[in-house]
Formats: structure tokens, C-alpha cells, sequence
């Protein structure tokens, strides 16, 4: 029997194509000789990461991707890329920077023989409440109940959502999602920076965007710049731009880019202008849910007679915000627009106000806009508690 | 050994257990969380297959079995005990495991009452001596290389990392890892000091 020891060094060292594996397992089944010569060398490597008795990570590794393999299931690039799938997932123009690579490699040998080996740099800083965590390369983050914010030494900022989980520098300063919600912002100038999903990558110069992974199926949303989505299986990339998205099912095809947009319902009692991102688009009560672009938003509520109600809110992919809010009311008093029908009504703070009649307003300052006709057609309206403030015709 | 003690805690927080959004997509079939828990729970079923499977290899083939074997099982776990899964996963792949060995006729049928692992050898207790013997000729071992190979098989041997994390930390090509791995398996499998601590656990 012909006996397949380098065979055997190559699969415990870098691992062999599944094909290969399952027929050096069927060798392995047959052969005393090389069973105990992989023992051999299984427990040797296993005695050099300090313990004979333990598997290995890479033993761990191969395991889950064997198993998940045998069920059936796409083998997670987390858990075992296939040979070259992580130089091709991260580097797709790695071919271009070759040369530029060369000569940098040689300025990074005199470099290390200059400054010797030193510890591992920090990726990111974990930041979950008021504790800050360094973590160097490989380091895995999850986030339980509470969001954990990720600081990256290049500059990204990123929002794991609770319930999601991630290994930084896995590989590249990157971000690998396993599972979960990350919302990042990238700051432009600072070099690449991608979150990998099994399935995808995402790739930005600067920007924000939000990474989805769900069940095997990835959505990218872009808020702000552009980004390039890779699929991990082939070479299908498409590039998204703010206000779209993309998704890529668990062994699906990449979606072209669309509109990312989602819904916000929202109630004020009393009734109150909506201002979105400080322009106004609709008043309450509702006759529909508004439709927004995903993301990030600056939500306002205007009620002459109340305390204005500002909140930061995010609108999801294809959900339906919804809020309920009660408006806190503050002391007024009452402005009265005097003379005949002008050919503009009056406005005070940008809302048109009828004239002959009093209308209740917040104490203190107001902004009146008249026909430019008028003498003062902008001026400054001081409102005091209780009092009627009386504004002259032109 | 810092890097080994850091690698092992972390290793055995995690084992801690996963989130239960993790363990239900598992549940579901999904295979990212399939693999999430056969890496995070591997031990529990690596421990229990070890009771049974000396060998290295026998023991790997009969693990992939089991976790098939559990994933082919796990609607038949209750999704409002997820935090009894490291126990039922227990349950089920020792149950496995003694289906195997009776099917390749190496294990005969069990009286009422009698454990099967009894019937399997148990582990000497000189292996806290071997231990230590280990890390000193590991330590010694370690010593007697460059900077730059400590560096790698502190990374690499110790740490578990991927080549990929190894060469983006060394900034050496994927190649020169396998290389370097080589040579340090060649050379740990020359060294005296390790040779005997590994022959006298295979004799033991």
C-alpha cells in the first residue's frame, strides 16, 4: 500500500480541498500506517500549542467546516474559506498593487530589522458603556443585550446592535460579522475598511452604512458615499450609493442597487408640523405612514403651544417606524393680527396666521413675515405669558 | 505562555455559552450558527468522543458523525430550554457515540444499568507531571529560536491563527507561513525534550 504522508503534512498544515480531504479519510480508514502517523503529528502539533490532549483552533476549525459541509450547508468563510476564497474576498485588486507591494515589502524589512518584533497593535477599542476594551487581531465582539461601539485605530466607527457578533482584523483591519446588525461610519481619507459577511463584502473609502446579516442573508444600506458590495462566491460586485441598498440571499445572487426606504408613523398629541432633517413634510395627525430614505434622521415636532420635540430616529429597510408622542405645554400668550385682508397672510415662525383673531402662542420670541409692502415686513415678536401682543396693519 | 493562558481563557468564555439568537438560527438551520456552535460546544462533544476513541483520527471521524447526527436531531430539542443545550447535546452525543460502537461490533451490549463508559479506559493520573514536563521543554524549545519564528509560533502554534491573521500580523506572505510551519514541525519533532514527553504519553 502506497502511503500518503505528505499528503497527510499538507492537510494538517494548510488544509486540502474537500474533494482531497474525503479521499485522504478514506485512505486514513484503511491504513494503520498513516492513521498513526496523522496521530503522530496531531499530537505533536497539539503538544505545541501547549496541551496533547486538546484540539487545536485549526482542528476546531476543519471540524466546523467538515460538519457544515456534510449537512449540506454553505461553509461560513469565517469558518473555513475555501483554498485562496479570503485573499480573493478581501484583495480583489491585489494584482495591482503588486508591485507597488515589492517595494514596500523591502522598506518593511529594513523597518522590522530597525525596530524589532513588537507587540500586537490595537485594531479597535470595544467600547460597552464605560468599559473600554483593546482588541488586537482576531479578537471576537459580541453584543448582548446592550450595543457595544468599536472604535477602529483607522478612524471607522462602529455600532454593533445587541445580538450581534463579529471578530475584528479577521483578516485585514476589518470587520467579519457573523451574525447580527453593524452600523458604521467611515471617515474618508483613512484608507479601506469592509465588513464581511459569509456571503458578502463591503467595501468603503468613506462613509456610513448599515451591514445586515440575518439567517445567511446579507443587506447592505448606504447613508452616506458609496459602497462596493462583493458576492464571496464569484466575482459579481455592485456598487451602492446613499439612499440605496443591496441584498444577497444564503446562496442567492447579488440584488442590483435600489431605493432603501422605509416608513415613519407618527402621532403627537396636540397635533404638531413634522419636520424631517429640518425641512417640513407633513403635518399630524397622519392620513399615512410617511415614507422616508433608510437611515438616520432628525425627527421635529412643531406645536405653537408646546415645547418642541427633537429626536434622532432610524428608519429600516422596508419597516414602518412608529411613534407616539405627547408634547410637553409651556406658558402663551396671544398675538392678534390687525387691518384689512392683505394680499399675503401674516406668518409667524413660517406658519400663516389669520387676521382679526388671537392666536395662541409660546411665551418669548417669534419671528413675524408680512407682505413686503409693510414697513417692517420681518421683525421680532416679543410674546409675554398671559398678554395679547397687538400687530398694526400696513 | 501568556499567549497560550489568554488564548485558553478565551476559549473557555466563549464556552460559556452562545446568545440564544445564535442557538435558535442553529435551530433554524443556519449554517453560520451551525458552525458557531460546533466550535463554541466542541468541546463538550470532543470530550465525551475522547472517552471512546483514542485514536486522533478515529476520534475526528467519529465527531463529524455526531455533529451530524445532532444537527439531523435538533428540532427534537425544546426551544424554551436553550439554556439546557450544552446538556442535551451531551445526552445526545453520547448516545451516538455508543450507537457507533456497537455497530462496529466494538463495544458489546450493555446490562441494565451499566455505564458504557466504564467500559473504556480512563486517563492516568500522571498527567499533570507530563504537563509540566511539556511546558518546559515547550518553553526550552520556544528559547531556541529567532525572534521572528517565536513570534510565528506564538501566533501560530499557540494562538490558533489562521494564516491569513499570521501573515496580516507578521506582514509575511501565506507562503512563508506554511514554510515556516514546516520547519518548526520538523524541527519540534527532532527535539529531544519533546519527543519523550510525547512518546511516554503514547506508551501510557
Amino acid at each position: 500500500m502506497i502511503h500518503l504522508k505528505g499528503e497527510i503534512d499538507r492537510h494538517l498544515a494548510s488544509g486540502l480541498a474537500a474533494a482531497d480531504e474525503e479521499s485522504l479519510r478514506e485512505h486514513l480508514r484503511a491504513c494503520a500506517v498513516c492513521r498513526a502517523y496523522h496521530d503522530e503529528q496531531v499530537r505533536l502539533l497539539r503538544a505545541l500549542a501547549g496541551d496533547p490532549e486538546r484540539a487545536t483552533e485549526a482542528e476546531e476549525r476543519r471540524l466546523a467546516a467538515n460538519v457544515v459541509r456534510a449537512a449540506g450547508l454553505p461553509v461560513p468563510v469565517v469558518i473555513a474559506p475555501a483554498p485562496g476564497a479570503i485573499d480573493r474576498l478581501l484583495w480583489p485588486g491585489r494584482r495591482e498593487r503588486f508591485g507597488l507591494a515589492l517595494a514596500l515589502t523591502a522598506a518593511g524589512v529594513l523597518l522590522l530589522a530597525t525596530v524589532g518584533v513588537r507587540q500586537p497593535p490595537a485594531i479597535a477599542f470595544a467600547i460597552d458603556g464605560a468599559v473600554e476594551t483593546r482588541l488586537v487581531a482576531g479578537a471576537w465582539v459580541e453584543a448582548r443585550e446592550a450595543p457595544i461601539e468599536l472604535r477602529y485605530a483607522r478612524g471607522a466607527r462602529l455600532n454593533l446592535e445587541p445580538g450581534s457578533r463579529g471578530r475584528v482584523g479577521a483578516p485585514g483591519d476589518d470587520l467579519l460579522l457573523q451574525a447580527g446588525r453593524v452600523r458604521c461610519d467611515v471617515d474618508a481619507g483613512r484608507g479601506e475598511f469592509a465588513v464581511i459577511t459569509e456571503n458578502a463584502r463591503a467595501r468603503v473609502l468613506g462613509t456610513r452604512f448599515v451591514v445586515d446579516h440575518v439567517a445567511g442573508s446579507t443587506s447592505v444600506v448606504v447613508e452616506e458615499g458609496r459602497v462596493a458590495v462583493h458576492d464571496a462566491r464569484s466575482d459579481a460586485k455592485v456598487e451602492v450609493a446613499a439612499g440605496q441598498y443591496t441584498s444577497i440571499a444564503s446562496g442567492g445572487v447579488l440584488a442590483p442597487p435600489s431605493a432603501a426606504r422605509g416608513f415613519l408613523d407618527i402621532a403627537a398629541s396636540p397635533w404638531a408640523e413634522i419636520r424631517v432633517d429640518g425641512r417640513h413634510v407633513d403635518t399630524t395627525p397622519l392620513s399615512h405612514p410617511i415614507e422616508l430614505s433608510a437611515g438616520r434622521h432628525e425627527i421635529e415636532l412643531v406645536n405653537p403651544v408646546s415645547a418642541r420635540h427633537v429626536e434622532q430616529i432610524e428608519i429600516l429597510l422596508g419597516k414602518t417606524v412608529t411613534r407616539k408622542v405627547k408634547l410637553e405645554p409651556v406658558p402663551t400668550g396671544f398675538v392678534l393680527f390687525e387691518g384689512s385682508t392683505p394680499k399675503t397672510l401674516p406668518r409667524l415662525d413660517g406658519r400663516a396666521i389669520a387676521l382679526g383673531a388671537p392666536a395662541e402662542v409660546a411665551a418669548g420670541e417669534h419671528l413675524v413675515e408680512r407682505s413686503p409692502e409693510c414697513a417692517q415686513p420681518r421683525q421680532i415678536l416679543r410674546v409675554e405669558v398671559g398678554r395679547t401682543v397687538r400687530v398694526p396693519g400696513c | 505562555m501568556a499567549g497560550r493562558t489568554s488564548s485558553r481563557v478565551a476559549r473557555e468564555t466563549e464556552a460559556r455559552g452562545l446568545p440564544h439568537g445564535t442557538l435558535e438560527a442553529f435551530l433554524s438551520g443556519d449554517a453560520a450558527a451551525f458552525a458557531d456552535v460546533v466550535r463554541v460546544y466542541g468541546y463538550v462533544v470532543r470530550g465525551i468522543a475522547h472517552r471512546f476513541w483514542k485514536s486522533a483520527f478515529e476520534c475526528e471521524d467519529a465527531l463529524q458523525e455526531v455533529w451530524l447526527h445532532v444537527y439531523s436531531q435538533r428540532e427534537a430539542f425544546d426551544r424554551t430550554r436553550l439554556d439546557s443545550f450544552p446538556g442535551w447535546l451531551a445526552v445526545v452525543a453520547r448516545r451516538r457515540c455508543i450507537e457507533m460502537l456497537r455497530k462496529a461490533d466494538r463495544l458489546p451490549p450493555l446490562a441494565a444499568g451499566e455505564s458504557a463508559e466504564a467500559q473504556v479506559s480512563t486517563d492516568e493520573p500522571s498527567r499533570d507531571l507530563d504537563r509540566r514536563d511539556l511546558e518546559r521543554h515547550l518553553a526550552a524549545f520556544k528559547a531556541s529560536l529567532r525572534p521572528v519564528w517565536q513570534r510565528f509560533f506564538e501566533l501560530h502554534f499557540v494562538e490558533g491563527r489562521d494564516y491569513a491573521d499570521v501573515s496580516r500580523e507578521m506582514r509575511i506572505s501565506v507562503t512563508r507561513c506554511k514554510y515556516m510551519k514546516r520547519v518548526l514541525a520538523s524541527r519540534a519533532r527532532r527535539h529531544r525534550g519533546l519527543r519523550d514527553v510525547l512518546d511516554r504519553r503514547s506508551a501510557g
